[in-house]
C-alpha cells in the first residue's frame, strides 16, 4: 500500500505545482505500463497505451514506448499493475474499505476477462489504421470522422482521464460559480436545460467513472480484470516474464488461503508446481503473504 | 560430479504428474523473455537514434486536453 501511495503521488506529481507555487515540476515524455492519462493536467509520467495512441494519431511509430513496454514486460510482467498503477491503488482502497473479497462465478469470470483484449485490439485497430492512413497521406477524412476519438479512442473514455482530468476541471468550474449558485439558485427548468446541454461524451465519461467505482466496490480490481487494455497488453508478456511466483510442492498443503486472497481470482492451486506466470497475475504478492505454510515465494528469473 | 548425474532424467520426468513435468519447461520461457528483451532494446535504440523522445515531447506539448 505504501509503495502504491508513493507511486500515486509520483505519477500525479504535477499536482504539487498547484499546492506549492514555487515548484516548477514538469512532465516527462515517458510511458509506463499503467493508467496515467495524457488527459490529466497532473500526470508526470504517462501511460504507455495512451502514448501509443497519441503517437499513432500524428502519425509517428512509438519505438521508445513499445520498447519500454517490451523491456518491462519481459522483466517484471504485470507487476506495474499491482504496485504502481494509480487506478489499481484506488480499487484496492475501495476493496479495503469494503473489507472483503467477493468472487465472480468462474464461468462469468472466464468469459468477462476476454473483454479487455477486445478493448485493447479495438483501440489498436482504430489508432493503427488511422496512423497508417495518415502516413500514406489519405487519412484526413478518417481523422475528421473520428472527431475527439482521433487523438486516442481509449483516452476519450478512460476513467483515469475522467478522474484526474475531467473531474478536477469540473470542480474548478463549479468553484468559480459556487457563490452565484447560492445567491441566485437556478430554477428546476434552468437546471434541466443545463442537463440537456451536457455533451454526450462527458455524460458517457461520468457514467463510466461511476460504473468503475460501483464495479470496484462489487468485484475487487474489476477494471484490471475485465476492462483494462494496458493490462491486456502486459498480460501477453506476463506469461513469459522473468519474474514469477514459485509454489513449493513439498510445503504446499493445497489449502485455499492463496486463492481466497488473490484479487484477480486466479486458481493458483491449478497452476503448475514450481514457477508459474499466469497472464492475470499482477504480482501483488497477496498470495505469498496469505500462505500459512510458506510454500509460495517470488522467483526471479 | 557433472556429466550424467546433472542430466535431466527424462524417463523419470515423464512418470511425474503432468503439472510437475510442465514446470520443467522453464527454459523455453526464458528464451522467450530474452527474445522480448532483445526486441525491446532494439526498439528503444531505434527510437533514440531517430530522436523520437524530442518528437514525443513536442507532440505532448501541443496536445489539447480532451474536455468534452
Amino acid at each position: 500500500m505504501i509503495v502504491q501511495l508513493l507511486s500515486l503521488l509520483a505519477v500525479n506529481a504535477l499536482a504539487f505545482n498547484a499546492i506549492f507555487p514555487n515548484l516548477k515540476l514538469q512532465a516527462i515524455s515517458f510511458g509506463l505500463p499503467i493508467l496515467a492519462s495524457v488527459n490529466s493536467p497532473f500526470t508526470a509520467v504517462y501511460s504507455s497505451f495512451d502514448l501509443i495512441q497519441v503517437e499513432l494519431a500524428q502519425p509517428e511509430f512509438p519505438w521508445i514506448v513499445l520498447g519500454t513496454v517490451l523491456l518491462i514486460g519481459a522483466v517484471v510482467g504485470r507487476a506495474f499493475c499491482g504496485w504502481v498503477c494509480p487506478v489499481g491503488f484506488i480499487q484496492d482502497i475501495i476493496t479495503n474499505l469494503k473489507g472483503r473479497l467477493d468472487f465472480v462465478s468462474p464461468r462469468t469470470h472466464r468469459s468477462a476477462k476476454k473483454l479487455k483484449y477486445v478493448l485493447f485490439l479495438g483501440t489498436l485497430l482504430i489508432s493503427g489504421t488511422l496512423g497508417l492512413a495518415l502516413y500514406l497521406g489519405a487519412g484526413t477524412a478518417y481523422k475528421a470522422a473520428l472527431g475527439v476519438l482521433a487523438s486516442g479512442p481509449f483516452i476519450a473514455i478512460s476513467p483515469d482521464g475522467t478522474l484526474f482530468g475531467v473531474v478536477p476541471t469540473l470542480v474548478s468550474l463549479a468553484r468559480d460559480n459556487f457563490a452565484s449558485f447560492f445567491t441566485k439558485p437556478p430554477t428546476i427548468q434552468q437546471f434541466w436545460a443545463y442537463l440537456t446541454q451536457v455533451p454526450p461524451l462527458l455524460a458517457l465519461r461520468i457514467l463510466i467513472l461511476v460504473g468503475f467505482f460501483g464495479a470496484a466496490w462489487k468485484v475487487p480490481r474489476f477494471w484490471c480484470r475485465y476492462a483494462c487494455p494496458t493490462g491486456a497488453m502486459m498480460a501477453v508478456f506476463q506469461k513469459y516474464s522473468l519474474a514469477g511466483i514459485k509454489r513449493d510442492p513439498v510445503k504446499c498443503q493445497k489449502c485455499p488461503h492463496c486463492e481466497v486472497k488473490c484479487p484477480m481470482q486466479i486458481n493458483i492451486l491449478d497452476l503448475p508446481w514450481g514457477k508459474f506466470n499466469d497472464p492475470e497475475c499482477i504480482m501483488c504478492m497477496e498470495c505469498v503473504d496469505a500462505c500459512p505454510h510458506g510454500s509460495l515465494s517470488p522467483k526471479f528469473p | 560430479l557433472g556429466g550424467r548425474s546433472e542430466r535431466v532424467n527424462y524417463r523419470l520426468v515423464s512418470t511425474l504428474p503432468k503439472s510437475i513435468a510442465r514446470s520443467r519447461s522453464g527454459s523455453l520461457k526464458h528464451t522467450a523473455a530474452a527474445f522480448t528483451l532483445l526486441l525491446g532494446l532494439t526498439a528503444v535504440m531505434i527510437g533514440l537514434y531517430i530522436n523520437e523522445y524530442k518528437a514525443l515531447t513536442d507532440i505532448l506539448r501541443g496536445y489539447v486536453f480532451l474536455f468534452p
